[in-house]
């Protein structure tokens, strides 16, 4: 790993929609792994700014002990505080924190994320995920070796298990003539992705998507990532939609409504080819099951996210950019019109 | 013929053995496409983004069915609105007596009024209208509920009962849209009225159902006699008018909107209205039509898209 000092540097995050710079104290890189592919993309370019999209993950230094944001529990109290304290200071940190693990979070495809605060001679390690985020015990790093132990284990661990996506690679450049020849949309892209979706088949489908832009939101939730793509095996012009579905009892996948709305034939709803979950258990998300283990049940704000992938062959135009008012009348009607037929008496 | 026919029947009785709630309406969620799809009528638009909708298996009796889905799992539907509120931000096209009380559940009539905040939003900010853009901010301030203000402000249940709420107005270049507005506006009006009338007696409620063919009629004066004495919270149990007749009744009015295309403009393409941000609302306030004067959280942007909407780029 490659620690670099980017307090100072500059915020050279591309696709970026924050408002601000994001200049974490320390950032980590990966070093660049030998490739045994016969076909070797171009190595990463050096380290000229702090690139969000690039970077491992981040570690923030505080000077004083107060300026910890979290509350050490009282194990010997029944009685539950907050976990963030509420001086201003906590809350200037802990939006710190929260902004730069969303910029990484939003620029790359990640499972997860870990984050370093450091508070004079404490440290604690953060996990986020799309439930939220867990928060270690503060760590004496002079005294216990758990700080230490992370930073060598994550140097040996694979991508995957640092939490980057395994079923998102760099696109290569023989499919991204062949996309934007098909989709007129991509070709005021400049960085594009491989996105595999298994449909069950021996051989799972591939699209072509522009590099995620950096979003100024909060890190947990859905994060629906919709995009025009180039399909690889169909060589056509898809939307596809990347998204982390709720586990909730009743909120069904959204390709199994699209074929039950299909099979029952209900008018004007997009043509849906494919709709799956992704990947291992890593794809779904962890601090649900943390607190559910640690506090004995499951608060609703800690929702289970599940990484899905859906493609849409029918592709609209936004309702808000009508070429006339009719016709964006006539797109409400049809959606109206769609849920007529769905609750209508039997003849 | 014979067979063509019992296909027809069989396929309507398939679509009426699911009951699906989409349940996020917004305008991301609405799509224009041609309104040919190779040899498929399309009728101009899509419905997207199916994925926090709720399927219940609807019998043969949907008012039955309705009352179950009534009782089940209220705690998922609270859920699922804290789920909506905080992490999606289209809550502005939320039904009005979902936002006023969210322990009730979502029923299809709540998709329903989606549609209309949606077409409204629409054209306050992208249709010319002779408003000045201080009373168009008033009704997105109207959608907007006050998150963090202690106590709901009724405004949006308060601007559906004025039944003089969108008089005035006027889409200069295609009048059918303000028209289209003002009708489907009048049909809630007396819907929520009536809501707030009715006590929750089963009998008293199926005979009702039948008047509401008459909703979209132009007769609207009583309305304006009963606001002042209209309360919330009638709503606790199954006195919903029969949502076939409410589908009808909206179905009836777009058809009549867009019955003679002659009457709509030509090339009258979107163009952003702009609008006062919410914090420059005290104007707003004073000239803009009754509401809650609770003006909540000041940060709000409204010139923005919906938050978490696609916006590919």
């Amino acid at each position: 790993m490659t620690v670099v000092n980017s307090s100072h540097m500059n915020d050279i995050t591309p696709k970026n929609d924050f408002v601000y710079l994001c200049q974490p104290d320390c950032s980590v890189f990966a070093r660049p792994v030998a490739s045994d592919d016969s076909d070797p993309l171009p190595p990463p370019p050096p380290i000229t700014g702090y690139d969000a999209s690039r970077v491992e993950f981040v570690v923030e230094f505080k000077s004083s002990p107060s300026h910890d944001p979290f509350v050490v529990p009282n194990k010997q109290s029944s009685k539950r505080y907050p976990l963030i304290s509420t001086t201003a200071t906590a809350h200037e940190v802990v939006g710190q924190i929260t902004a730069y693990a969303a910029q990484i979070l939003s620029s790359q495809y990640r499972t997860h994320l870990f984050t370093i605060l450091i508070c004079k001679d404490s440290a604690r390690l953060i996990r986020w995920d799309r439930a939220g985020a867990i928060v270690t015990e503060p760590i004496s790093y002079d005294n216990d070796s758990y700080l230490h132990d992370f930073l060598t284990r994550y140097d040996d661990a694979t991508p995957k298990t640092r939490g980057h996506d395994s079923t998102v690679a760099d696109a290569h450049p023989k499919d991204v003539k062949c996309a934007k020849s098909v989709v007129p949309e991509l070709t005021k892209e400049n960085s594009f992705l491989l996105i595999t979706i298994p449909d069950g088949s021996p051989t799972p489908k591939h699209y072509v998507v522009p590099r995620p832009r950096a979003r100024h939101d909060i890190p947990t939730g859905r994060w629906t990532r919709a995009s025009i793509a180039y399909d690889v095996q169909r060589n056509q012009r898809v939307f596809l939609k990347d998204s982390w579905r709720v586990l909730i009892d009743g909120v069904k996948p959204e390709g199994e409504v699209y074929d039950m709305l299909h099979k029952n034939q209900v008018p004007n709803v997009p043509r849906c080819s494919l709709g799956r979950d992704i990947g291992d258990q890593l794809h779904r998300s962890y601090t649900d099951t943390v607190v559910e283990t640690y506090i004995g049940y499951n608060p609703p704000c800690f929702t289970p996210h599940r990484h899905y992938r859906l493609v849409l062959d029918t592709i609209g135009e936004k309702l808000h950019e009508f070429k006339t008012s009719r016709q964006m009348v006539k797109a409400v009607r049809a959606a109206v019109h769609g849920k007529c037929r769905r609750f209508c008496n039997v003849l | 013929m014979y067979s063509e026919s019992l296909t027809h029947i069989a396929a309507h009785r398939a679509a009426c053995e699911i009951n699906i709630l989409h349940r996020d309406l917004s305008p991301g969620n609405i799509v224009i496409v041609p309104e040919l799809d190779g040899d498929r009528d399309t009728g101009g638009g899509l419905l997207i983004d199916w994925d926090l909708c709720k399927v219940t298996d609807a019998s043969a009796n949907l008012v039955s069915a309705r009352r179950n889905s009534r009782t089940v799992s209220s705690t998922f539907d609270v859920q699922f609105r804290v789920l909506t509120h905080f992490y999606q931000g289209t809550w502005q096209f939320m039904a009005a007596e979902l936002i006023e009380n969210p322990s009730i559940p979502h029923i299809p009539e709540h998709d329903l009024e989606s549609m209309f905040w949606v077409l409204l939003w629409v054209t306050i900010l992208y249709i010319d209208t002779p408003w000045s853009s201080s009373r168009r901010s008033g009704i997105l301030d109207v959608m907007t509920p006050k998150v963090y203000s202690t106590g709901a402000s009724p405004s949006k249940l308060h601007f559906l009962r004025d039944s003089v709420a969108l008089m005035g107005l006027r889409t200069r270049r295609s009048p059918r849209v303000g028209k289209l507005l003002r009708d489907i506006h009048k049909v809630f009006c007396k819907l929520y009225i009536k809501k707030a009338h009715l006590r929750p007696s089963p009998k008293e409620n199926e005979s009702s159902d039948a008047d509401e063919s008459s909703v979209a009629d132009e007769s609207t004066d009583e309305c304006t006699d009963e606001i002042g004495t209209a309360t919330v919270g009638a709503t606790q149990s199954g006195n919903e008018v029969e949502p076939e007749d409410l589908h009808a009744t909206l179905i009836d009015l777009f058809n009549k909107a867009l019955k003679k295309e002659k009457k709509w403009g030509i090339n009258d393409v979107a163009t952003y209205q702009p609008v006062e941000h919410s914090r420059d609302m005290e104007s707003a306030a004073q000239s803009g039509p009754k509401r809650s004067r609770d003006m909540g959280d000041p940060s709000v942007d409204f010139n923005s898209f919906p938050p978490a909407k696609r916006l590919p780029s």
